[in-house]
């Protein structure tokens, strides 16, 4: 038989540097298998979030249109059509009021008729938004809500032209989130006094909305609720963060930062 | 090396004391493990070089503590509620073996290749089901934050370097004495890194 003359030193030697290497080697790739399966799925989800902002996007924006068309045909099928009857009572005015003694009533009726429609119409989409800017708009607003309701609106710009100088979605959004705040606290708080505040802090322009109404606990806000919803999804496809600060019987205020 | 892997211990404590509160059950297991194999490494000192007796028994008595230390950890890392029968009663059958091989085997005055190898490859096993564990459920997690990824690679790292060191121990023994020390110096090394390797795991136990 053969006499073996290996060293066994060196032998363990390789052994030991063998296993330590695979050892090694093992979990140096296994570090760089999770990086990858990180990275691929932070893609993901990255992917995921942005296919449901566009599709939020998406349906916002139908959803404007929708109000668009609704808000024109109502101006200018039912409005005109209202106009046009106003204008045949007025012509025709004796002959009628001879035949009909109610007739005289039928103007005011119709005139009434024809307010609630344009208000509509404006409601649905304000068509001095794209034409006048934001500013213009808010003033408009005020108008039409001061005349109509017990709850005064005021609206105070301290930004300057930074407001009409907001690009036509965000200025879109920043209405329709207003819309949404003056219909709750109408609803809800009770409250006597809105005002809505433009203003820049750090260079950002931040819109403030307040109400002196009863207010209610910070932690009962239902981020669930469709209004908070549509709030919360339209600011954000907008890239604008936002604040509430309310409690019982201390109204509300809610803070929007809008991005540089 | 001597001297410097021995005080090394001390940062794996110290960050573990530090971070006690935050640490969880089973890096607690390391830390137990850290203050045993510290004691026995300080009392083997003393019997071997202040008083010249032979302190291999320490060794077959370490060679089970470990065991079961180690086990403790991975026992918290997979079973979060009810432990396996068989895992419980494993630290109890490598027991029966590590005896049955100072009687019958590798007597309490020799180093204990058996047991140790065993052991070795025992925690190896554990050490890579604990990679597989990870993989499977947190593809998307960084592990790198996880104290428990460091801590499972200092032991990993330390029993795949020194399992053959293990195996043939004794072979070394009977050669040459700077072969030896050569030897021992590296096992040395891998001991610092595991250190290292565990304090890491234990820094990043703070939230």
């Amino acid at each position: 038989m053969q006499k073996i003359t290996d060293n066994i030193f060196l032998l363990v030697l390789f052994a030991m540097a063998g296993t330590f290497t695979l050892a090694t080697s093992f979990v140096f790739f296994f570090l760089r298998y999770q990086r990858k399966a990180q990275q691929q799925k932070e893609a993901m989800q990255k992917a995921e979030l942005q296919h449901s902002e566009n599709l939020l996007h998406a349906a916002l924006q139908s959803q404007e249109d929708e109000r668009r068309r609704i808000g024109r045909d109502l101006h200018d099928d039912v409005g005109a059509a209202l106009s046009n009857l106003r204008m045949v009572m007025g012509q025709g005015s004796k002959a009628i009021a001879e035949t009909d003694k109610d007739a005289p009533a039928y103007k005011p009726l119709i005139d009434n008729i024809i307010t609630t429609v344009r208000n509509i119409s404006h409601s649905l989409s304000p068509p001095g938004l794209e034409l006048f800017g934001l500013e213009h708009t808010l003033y408009e607003f005020c108008d039409t809500f001061n005349t109509s309701g017990a709850i005064s609106l005021s609206f105070v710009n301290e930004a300057g032209n930074r407001v009409d100088a907001l690009d036509k979605n965000t200025a879109l959004a920043l209405y329709r989130v207003l819309q949404e705040l003056v219909s709750n606290t109408i609803k809800h708080a009770a409250a006597k006094k809105i005002v809505i505040r433009f203003c820049i802090e750090n260079e950002h322009l931040v819109l403030v909305y307040s109400d002196d109404g009863r207010g209610f606990a910070a932690d009962s806000i239902k981020k669930t609720g469709m209004g908070m919803q549509n709030i919360e999804a339209r600011l954000t496809m907008v890239q604008a963060n936002f604040t509430v600060d309310t409690s019982p019987g201390n109204g509300i205020v809610v803070r929007i930062i809008l991005s540089k | 090396m001597g001297v410097i892997v021995p005080l090394s211990i001390l940062l794996p404590l110290f960050f573990g004391v530090l971070n006690f509160r935050e640490t969880g059950v089973p890096a607690r297991s390391i830390l137990w493990y850290l203050l045993v194999a510290g004691l026995i490494n300080l009392l083997g000192s003393v019997l071997g070089t202040g008083m010249h007796v032979n302190n291999l028994p320490l060794l077959h008595i370490f060679t089970a503590m470990e065991f079961y230390l180690l086990l403790k950890f991975y026992q918290h890392l997979f079973f979060a509620e009810k432990v396996p029968v068989l895992f419980r009663l494993l630290p109890l059958f490598f027991l029966i073996t590590c005896i049955i091989n100072a009687i019958y085997f590798q007597s309490i005055y020799t180093y204990n290749s058996y047991s140790r190898s065993l052991e070795a490859l025992g925690i190896m096993l554990l050490a890579v089901n604990y990679y597989a564990k990870i993989a499977a459920n947190t593809g998307a997690v960084n592990v790198t934050a996880s104290p428990y990824f460091w801590l499972n690679s200092g032991i990993f790292l330390y029993f795949s370097g020194a399992f053959m060191l293990f195996i043939f121990s004794n072979f070394i023994v009977a050669g040459s004495k700077l072969n030896f020390s050569i030897i021992w110096n590296i096992h040395a090394a891998l001991v610092l890194l595991m250190y290292l390797l565990f304090t890491l795991g234990f820094i990043k136990c703070k939230k």
